[in-house]
């Protein structure tokens, strides 16, 4: 998001308070934009179609957004780390023809395969109509195509246009619930169905205006899944493991579990807090990239960019050092603000516990979500620094081991009861900051290993001729 | 795979590329079809694999050595920072001043330990020692410059001391170098002779190289003289392709050459004196004496055979025509040889006849099917070179019995004037300065306006190919060597 984030950093430098809040707005909207679209969307669904507290309807509505939500993130996770290769690989080299190509065929993977597992769970595991089923499928699909289209977007800066797009679709949404009131889940369905049209529209009309409507097949899209097989391992196991703890929760815990449509499982008490504590990290994210990200692309486009200016070891380890202690610096202050805006949400939750749509007894669950956010975010923050110096191994440690640490310690820890839920992904996000740094601090020392060799495609090229010997006739 | 007698070790593309040392090769294996050959290529990945020789029926095995893609070898052990670090100190002293024992235990030592790629180019341990080999050799530097001219020469030796040894009985490199290195190694490692052929030298034709290669970063200030102060990058190749020849020429048996000049670059290469002998070029005078002189009355010719490139320095010839001209008005200077290696310089070329108004004089005959063809129909041979070893094209010319103007490069001088000073026998052309029109005109003005000096400079020339430079006599030789190296069979 540099190129983004150089205009943000100059708006925070505004003069006025009003001025220097707003970029920051911006920003967050810019970074979290669709999650925070489909948040107010599925709030405001819940605003304007159903009067009732006991909306049954809209229980069922919001399960299903979940379980596509969770069905989404992890079949598009490994779908999209390779794609934003793909693209980034074919802008540099300026190559656009088979970046529309790439969108379809990573689609169509997605949606076989989406619908190919979930359909028979819809079907056979729910109650719900086939109609219904139907509509839960669409959005699934609809869904899908937008959250894979972000990154072919991205890749050109067009944040805001991410962002606008959400924000119309979702106010379709709206408007149409409020034009054709229902609670019924086929009626919520179809009107978020309809709002996810528009954004996959608007999408996708960016993603042809900049890269045409033609399909040129390209085997360069395999291979650099095949050649950088982390990225999907990575995008895989960093998904799960934001979602393993809920899944464990919905399916083992012992008391607490809803169960809609017969077969749909979640578990409010447990998802809502941590859903709450997760939000939190926004703020800490914008000031990620409109400062944090700004500023390092200027050390690293120093650093790498030297390699090309004939620079002595001298130089670059001069330049390698000041990039390593500013790395450590904004993972410090990072974390500093992650707890300072922690500790104001938990001393804000104490009044703002209806608002959240809390009860008195989830309150352990959000303190240690808000803890857990904290140290996660801070391991993200380190994540993303490693795959910015391309270290995809080093990426690929931290999101596997934050996945099997909080499955395993979510899953541990159940036994002792409704007090200690939440404490297992704390102790994982703990955990996986630890390793985190450690491999930070391990690697940094050695970005010039790795510029030369580790990640120098140069020394890794294509087919070449290979050595032996032959029988001469 | 079976033993050949004579393993040769070719740098410069046979049978992959066209071109003089490939046409020799290829040539001198047909000459010994008594003899079986293993031939090892050395090339560079990038280099196309369509075989441009058919390989003769004596040839057992094809090996390829491509120099820059090294074996991965055994992974490293985890406390095997030390062994690393020494292994690659002992590559920095090898290739910047190498010599035959040191370079004989270190490929024991990597025989032993199976270390390579990974090892020692790849790994952490490496990367450390590269840093300190780079504060210790060139601090200061551009960093990506000494990695890739690192990367490359490392690579390119681990190659060379991993490729398992073709299994013969004399091991016979064609230039110092990397065949040189190999010729080395097998020889300590299977005590089998190893004997060395230099056409050009590897060194003075390196040197030539690197004088003008773009790929090498130097502050301006380093200057690009190939006779001047050489810049701290291309200094290491240079030191590294002089410790190649000293460890070729530290554990060869015997080294040949052609001329005697060249004996006298690889003495100051560190060749040891006793192992030096000279074998000619030798060239089928069959194909060359039965051409007849063209009696028909015709124009007085001035041939050049030769690629339209720099090292041809074609420019020169050019200048010398308009010069010659103005004394031999109706003079026709034929070139003959591709323009396709290097167009931009053919194209100067061209635009220098124009631009000397030499239409009616200067004529490009391109390709030509048969060379010898023109030698009947020409005074006198030009080469302008400004670099060669033995060039053919005169041998061949004077086999024909036509006299030649050459410039004083590799033996062009003991071909036109013999072995000693020129003797009772004369000369058979004259031998005049590198780049120099004035003199070039001067010769061949003098051979072209003086029939009777032009007629006794081609017998001399004949004379001379006839009695030096037989090939049925040179293959003889190389026949005696390998007699005389040639350890008692197993099976004999």
């Amino acid at each position: 998001m540099a190129g983004v984030g150089f205009a943000l950093e100059r708006m925070t430098k505004g003069r006025s308070l009003s001025s220097t809040a707003g970029a920051y707005v911006y920003a967050a909207l810019l970074v979290a934009g669709p999650w925070i679209f489909t948040v107010l969307g599925i709030g405001g669904v819940g605003v304007v179609a159903c009067a009732a507290a006991d909306c049954a309807g809209l229980q069922v509505f919001r399960t299903i957004i979940i379980y596509n939500s969770l069905t989404t993130a992890i079949l598009t996770g490994p779908l999209a780390f390779v794609c934003t290769r793909f693209v980034s690989d074919r802008i540099w080299m300026k190559r656009y023809d088979s970046i529309t190509f790439a969108f379809v065929a990573a689609f169509a993977i997605f949606a076989a395969v989406a619908l190919l597992t979930c359909a028979p769970f819809y079907l056979f595991l729910t109650d719900l109509s086939a109609a219904e089923v139907a509509a839960v499928l669409q959005n699934l699909v609809l869904m899908g195509a937008a959250w894979l289209l972000i990154p072919f977007i991205g890749a050109t800066r067009g944040y805001l246009a991410i962002s606008i797009a959400f924000a119309v679709g979702i106010a379709v949404t709206l408007v149409l619930l409020v034009l054709a009131p229902g609670e019924s889940p086929g009626r919520l369905l179809s009107a978020f169905n309809a709002g996810l049209c528009i954004i996959d529209f608007a999408l996708a009309w960016q993603l042809t205006r900049e890269y045409g409507l033609a399909l040129v097949p390209d085997r360069e899209l395999l291979r650099t899944a095949i050649t950088y097989w982390e990225l999907p391992a990575i995008g895989g196991t960093f998904v799960l493991g934001l979602w393993i703890d809920k899944l464990i929760m919905w399916f083992a815990a012992p008391v607490g579990v809803s169960v809609v449509a017969q077969g749909l499982r979640t578990m409010p008490n447990y998802d809502t807090p941590m859903f709450w504590a997760q939000l939190a990290a926004i703020p800490i994210f914008a000031v990620f990239f409109v400062h944090v990200e700004t500023n390092f692309f200027r050390l690293s486009r120093n650093f790498y960019g030297s390699l090309t200016r004939e620079v002595s070891r001298g130089r670059l380890v001069e330049m390698k050092v000041r990039m390593s202690n500013f790395v450590f610096a904004k993972i410090s202050g990072l974390f500093l603000s992650l707890a300072v805006i922690a500790l104001i949400a938990i001393l804000i939750s104490f009044i703002a516990i209806e608002p959240l749509g809390l009860r008195a007894s989830q309150m352990s669950i959000l303190r240690a979500g808000l803890a857990a956010m904290v140290f996660h975010t801070a391991a993200v923050f380190c994540f993303i620094f490693m795959l910015y110096f391309d270290l995809k191994r080093c990426a690929l440690t931290i999101s596997a081991t934050f996945l099997l640490l909080n499955g395993t310690l979510t899953a541990a820890l159940m036994p002792l009861g409704f007090a200690f839920f939440g404490y297992g992904t704390l102790a994982a996000s703990v955990a996986t900051l630890v390793v985190a740094i450690g491999v930070l601090g391990r690697e940094l020392p050695w970005l010039d290993f790795h510029a030369f060799v580790t990640n120098n495609t140069s020394l890794r090229a294509g087919p070449r001729r290979r050595p032996g010997t032959t029988r001469a006739s | 795979m079976t033993t050949a007698d004579i393993c040769l070790l070719v740098e410069g593309g046979y049978p992959y590329l066209l071109g003089g040392v490939s046409s020799w090769v290829d040539s001198f294996i047909r000459s010994l079809p008594h003899r079986s050959f293993h031939v090892v290529a050395f090339s560079v990945s990038t280099q196309p694999r369509r075989r441009r020789f058919e390989l003769p029926d004596n040839v057992a095995h094809l090996t390829d050595v491509i120099l820059d893609d090294c074996p991965p070898g055994v992974p490293p052990r985890r406390r095997a920072a030390g062994q690393i670090d020494a292994l690659i100190d002992e590559m920095r002293r090898l290739l910047l001043a190498g010599a035959g024992p040191a370079w004989v235990d270190f490929v024991r030592e990597l025989d032993r330990c199976g270390l390579a790629q990974r090892a020692l180019l790849d790994s952490r341990a490496a990367w450390s020692a590269f840093e300190r080999v780079y504060d210790a050799t060139v601090p200061g530097a551009p960093l990506v410059d000494f990695f890739w001219t690192w990367r490359f020469l490392a690579s390119s030796m681990l190659a060379v001391a991993s490729v398992p040894i073709p299994p013969a009985r004399i091991y016979h490199a064609i230039s110092t170098g990397y065949p040189g290195l190999l010729g080395a190694r097998a020889k300590a490692l299977t005590g089998n002779p190893f004997l060395i052929t230099e056409h050009g030298i590897y060194t003075n034709e390196r040197r030539i190289e690197l004088s003008v290669a773009d790929w090498i970063y130097e502050s301006p200030a380093a200057g690009f003289d190939v006779t001047g102060r050489t810049g701290e990058l291309r200094g290491i190749w240079l030191d590294a392709f002089n410790s190649m020849a000293r460890i070729s020429y530290d554990c060869a048996d015997l080294i040949t050459t052609q001329f005697r000049m060249n004996q006298v670059y690889q003495l100051h290469d560190g060749a040891d004196e006793a192992k030096l002998r000279i074998i000619p070029n030798g060239i089928e005078l069959d194909r060359f004496a039965a051409i007849a002189p063209d009696r028909e009355p015709r124009r007085p010719t001035v041939l050049l055979v030769g690629r339209l490139v720099p090292i041809k320095d074609i420019r020169t010839f050019i200048q010398a025509a308009a010069l010659l001209r103005r004394r031999v008005p109706d003079v026709e200077a034929l070139i003959i040889g591709p323009d396709d290696e290097d167009p931009a310089y053919a194209a100067e070329c061209r635009h220098l006849v124009q631009q000397l108004e030499l239409q009616e004089t200067v004529r490009f005959l391109g390709r030509v099917p048969d060379v010898r063809a023109y030698f009947g129909r020409v005074d006198v041979l030009a080469l302008t070179s400004i670099s060669e070893a033995q060039p053919l094209a005169v041998l061949e010319a004077g086999a024909a019995g036509v006299p030649a103007v050459t410039t004083d490069v590799g033996s062009c001088r003991e071909i036109l004037e013999g072995p000693a000073e020129p003797g009772p026998d004369g000369a058979g052309g004259f031998v005049v300065d590198a780049c120099d029109p004035g003199a070039t005109a001067d010769a061949l003005a003098r051979i072209l306006l003086d029939p009777a000096l032009r007629e006794r400079m081609g017998e001399v020339m004949r004379a001379r190919v006839h009695t030096v430079f037989d090939q049925r006599r040179i293959i003889a030789r190389y026949d005696e060597v390998y007699e005389s190296l040639s350890p008692v069979r197993a099976d004999a």
